[in-house]
């Protein structure tokens, strides 16, 4: 005899895949509620001026894109004395409803297109320049009746933050700057500010010291090593010309060619060589250092590291038509051998450290670039060719293609909003989506129900073969919508089976068109049979074990009093299947709201779409990449399949009392 | 537990030759040859019906690359080639990801059935409070669309750090056919007389010897063909996969997303080399699959 003790086995055994439904389906499907009416616990708020206290014109979900139009400087002081510099950017993007909005935002909240602080770098480095005073004052604003904010010396460097054209009675630049160490931030005009460039250095033009070099092989395997770079000073020795030789310093000289006015430089190298093997009956040294010309060394392996730049003078465009000293030798008390015009393309072969009154200055061995001027000039006339020589408001403008960032960080926790609802309603592809699930539902499952009631007929009528029909009707119960969808595909497509065989009967001329933009009624004929093909067969098995239940008497007696086929069809068959049916007419249904694959698979899901698509196409990151959006597709789907599953449920209690009766 | 073929045959007496019966008999007889004959027509006609298009791309996925691209078509694959199946298998990524789906497949068969076995067998075998609403649960999570889940699940295991894995997808799979298996498994168990497990105690084993070495050998079959069933849904499966994954596609998943980039090739291959596991699969457990519909409905 039973006790009343409660048995846990069924309990135990139920366990782990109640535990595991509500881990993997009520979870998410709460998620899903959840995400689709709650905005992302973070949302960047877009504010009207940049500051964080001004009102706010927008929100944007985290991770949105967000277009960069302008950008401006917030200087904060510090106790220090000093500023701090906030980048604010003014940006256009999207919100949750779908809405264009713009407003400023802090740049910390920001992440660059490609990762984590990657912005374009708009702050240039520049210099004052002005003739005779020390210091520039700054403004607070691009006016110069504004109020001075402080002042900068001149010659020194600066950063260049903004710039602007003030266009009163004729267009003027003004630029933001400060001074490197943020204390003194002002506007000034663009008269002043020069880019500030970095000179050549020594090391642009050093060796890669030392270096190794081969020799060019001679008729008598001989090279001379000088005492001096000139082929007219001492020959300190020969040398064999498999020597190990490494090359420590160079120098350039200008050889006038003899026969025109012409000069070629030519490098000369300070080398150090040594020869092991002594020479058959020939004395010679086993090592030396000195110069050799550059024709000793192999082609390939002469170090050339000239430069390219040009002449410049400061400021130039106030000096038109200036030329520079070019002195023949390092020093501003040597004669000058050419007058050389600024802006002169030049070669620039060696640095040269001189001493002049206690002062070390570099120079530059320079050349223009046909070699035919060639001397000396101090280092602040040489600039790398390629620097600008004056600033634009242009060029601190966000340039399109380098404007694109995504929100990184926001405020706020999580809010119900019905904004994603909102947008869901608002969007044209929605209505569409909905239309056609219907119009497919409408289309489908009458035409289903019809087909697989004829074919649980079938099958009942118990045939000769009915186990190999049987076979072939279950097939289409293993074959995944996209399978179905291609095999459909397959027959209307523009050079398909069905076209092949209208064409072959002579019933069409040429190719017809069944898939396409502007034939929607073709594709939702195409997806019909594609889903008939596909999911009869479900139907028909519910159908057929309908029919089994079904007691052989009802249709014995319907026939002993004389109804025909069609009469007992309807008036017993039909009503005794009617649970049955119900039960597959709503998973039918609810089955309908899924259709996905088929309709990417034969129209490729853009002109023709349906619910389950548009919710592909909210979620998929290459798209529209929005999982808020998508839940609110999956949460809208998921009503219409609950108020049918309350109905399924009670189909299936009235099916099973029918049952028990 | 009845399947269709199980159904008793009319005995039909032997009737004399047609000649010996008077007109009445003959119209009958013809009347009734004429229903069978035109029941016979419609059988076939929609036999047709599902396997012309089956034969259709498989004449395409077993055509030279020249015929795919030909026009008109050929209905038959005349002459026979596997260029266009190779040709399909070498297509990037294709290789990987059928790997991809063979193993989720796996899994979630591995899975879903160990995780339903015993909910199958408690819902089949002990009467507790409860356990019509797990069925009724059961029933209901059944008809849930897989598109609601999809969405929040992807985020969820993107916060796990799960994201784009194969174990990601067997999971969502297992949750996607755990209901169904259940719902075959325990009529599997219900198909398998009560006497026989109490008749094993009798003898002196123990609950859980009784079901291991009585009830499970039968029901192994009928738990094969479940999980067979589990196989085929999951390699059929698309919408979650695609959702779930991004580098490490399953076969649907990655089909689906280079549709728009696909060759006619891989279409027509693609579409026949996903069907075949349906139709070998589908001979196997046909005698099984009126159980797990009928019983879903019940």
């Amino acid at each position: 005899m039973q006790t009343h003790k409660v048995n846990l086995a069924p309990y135990l055994l139920v366990f782990p895949s109640m535990f595991y439904l509500f881990l993997f389906f009520g979870w998410p499907m709460l998620g899903a509620v959840r995400m689709a009416f709650e905005r992302e616990s973070q949302i960047m708020e877009l504010y009207a001026e940049a500051d964080d206290t001004s009102e706010v014109t927008g929100k944007v979900a985290l991770n949105t894109e967000v277009t960069l139009l302008d950008y401006s400087l917030v200087f904060n002081e510090t106790p220090s004395g000093r500023y701090d510099d906030d980048y604010w950017y003014y940006v256009r993007s999207i919100d949750e409803a779908g809405e264009e909005v713009e407003g400023w935002v802090f740049v910390e909240n920001l992440r660059g297109a490609k990762g984590e602080g990657d912005f374009p770098d708009i702050s240039q480095d520049g210099i004052l320049r002005a003739s005779d005073v020390e210091a520039l004052p700054v403004y607070e604003s691009p006016d110069l009746t504004s109020k001075s904010t402080g002042a900068i010396p001149v010659d020194t460097r600066i950063n260049v933050w903004r710039g602007e054209s003030q266009s009163n009675s004729e267009t003027l630049d003004w630029f933001q700057i400060s001074d490197t160490r943020l204390k003194a931030i002002g506007w000034i005009p663009a008269e002043y500010v020069r880019p500030y460039f970095t000179p050549f250095r020594p090391r642009d033009l050093a060796l890669q010291q030392p270096t190794g070099a081969f020799l060019q092989p001679t008729e008598n395997n001989r090279f001379t090593v000088y005492a001096s770079p000139s082929a007219e000073s001492a020959v300190l020795a020969h040398m064999h010309t498999d020597s190990i030789v490494t090359i420590d310093d160079y120098t350039v000289e200008f050889v006038v060619l003899a026969n025109n006015d012409r000069t070629r430089p030519q490098y000369w190298y300070h080398i150090e060589a040594r020869y092991t093997q002594a020479l058959d009956g020939v004395d010679l040294p086993s090592a030396t250092t000195g110069w050799i010309p550059q024709s000793a060394i192999m082609p390939t392996l002469r170090p050339n590291p000239r430069q390219i730049g040009l002449a410049y003078i400061d400021p130039a465009e106030t000096f038109p038509n200036q030329t520079l000293p070019l002195y023949g030798a390092p020093t501003d008390s040597a004669e000058i051998a050419y007058q050389l015009p600024v802006y002169t393309q030049l070669n620039v072969w060696k640095p040269i450290l001189a001493s002049d009154n206690d002062d070390t200055i570099m120079w530059f061995l320079v050349s223009d670039s046909k070699n035919t001027m060639w001397g000396y000039l101090p280092a602040e006339q040489v600039v790398p060719s390629g620097t600008p020589t004056m600033f634009s408001a242009e060029d601190f403008k966000i340039k399109e293609g380098d404007n694109l960032a995504r929100g990184a960080r926001g405020s706020g926790s999580g809010e119900f909003t019905l904004n994603f609802f909102k947008r869901m309603f608002n969007d044209a592809r929605f209505e569409k989506a909905i239309r056609t699930t219907v119009i497919l539902m409408m289309l489908i499952l009458p035409i289903q129900f019809v087909l697989a009631i004829i074919m649980a007929l079938i099958l009942q009528a118990q045939i000769k073969g009915n186990s190999i029909f049987l076979y072939i009707y279950t097939i289409p119960l293993g074959v995944s919508d996209l399978a179905a969808g291609l095999v459909w595909y397959s027959i209307f497509t523009q050079s398909g089976f069905l076209n092949s065989f209208l064409e072959q009967m002579g019933l069409i001329e040429k190719q017809f068109t069944f898939i396409g933009i502007g034939k929607e009624e073709w594709m939702i004929t195409i997806i019909v049979l594609a889903e008939v093909w596909r999911a009869t067969s479900i139907v028909m098995v519910i159908v057929v074990s309908g029919l089994q239940a079904i007691p052989r008497d009802y249709l014995e007696a319907g026939e002993l009093f004389g109804a025909n086929l069609w009469q007992r069809l309807w008036h017993i068959v039909l009503p005794m299947l009617k649970p049955s049916l119900q039960v597959a007419l709503i998973l039918r249904t609810i089955l309908a709201f899924q259709v996905f694959a088929v309709v990417v698979a034969i129209t490729g899901g853009e002109v023709i779409t349906v619910l389950a698509n548009e919710t592909y196409r909210w979620y998929d990151p290459a798209r529209m990449n929005n999982p808020n959006m998508a839940a609110a597709y999956a949460t809208f789907i998921m009503v219409l399949s609950l108020g049918i599953s309350m109905v399924y449920l009670r189909a299936v209690r009235s099916q099973e009392e029918s049952m028990k009766r | 537990m009845s399947v269709v073929t199980d159904q008793p045959k009319t005995v039909v007496p032997k009737r004399p030759p047609l000649w010996q019966l008077d007109s009445a008999q003959r119209r009958a007889i013809l009347q009734r040859r004429v229903r069978r004959g035109s029941v016979y027509v419609l059988a076939v006609l929609v036999a047709l019906w599902i396997l012309l298009p089956i034969w259709l791309i498989g004449t395409m996925a077993f055509s030279t690359t020249e015929a795919v691209y030909s026009y008109p078509k050929h209905f038959a694959p005349i002459p026979f080639s596997v260029e266009t199946m190779k040709f399909f298998l070498e297509v990037d990524g294709i290789l990987e990801s059928t790997r991809n789906s063979i193993v989720v497949a796996f899994l979630t068969l591995f899975w879903s059935t160990l995780i339903a076995t015993p909910t199958g067998y408690a819902i089949s075998r002990y009467v507790f409070r409860g356990r019509n609403a797990v069925r009724l649960g059961v029933l209901a999570v059944r008809a849930f669309p897989v598109v609601i889940l999809a969405v929040p699940l992807a985020v969820t295991f993107v916060n796990w750090g799960l994201n784009d894995t194969v174990w990601a997808v067997a999971l969502m799979h297992t949750a996607l056919t755990l209901p169904t298996t259940i719902l075959v498994i325990s009529s599997v168990f219900a198909s398998i007389p009560r006497e026989l497990e109490e008749a094993a105690k009798v003898f002196g084993c123990s609950p859980f010897e009784a079901f291991l070495r009585v009830v499970f050998p039968l029901a192994l079959p009928g738990i094969a063909a479940s999980a067979i069933f589990t196989f085929v849904m999951s390699w059929n499966e698309v919408f979650a996969a695609i959702l779930l994954t991004l580098d490490n596609r399953t076969l649907p998943a990655e089909i689906l997303y280079s549709l728009d980039k696909a060759s006619e090739t891989t279409k027509f291959a693609g579409g026949f080399f996903m069907l075949v596991p349906s139709l070998i699969f589908i001979f196997f457990i046909r005698r099984y699959l009126f159980n797990m519909w009928g019983q879903i409905t019940k």
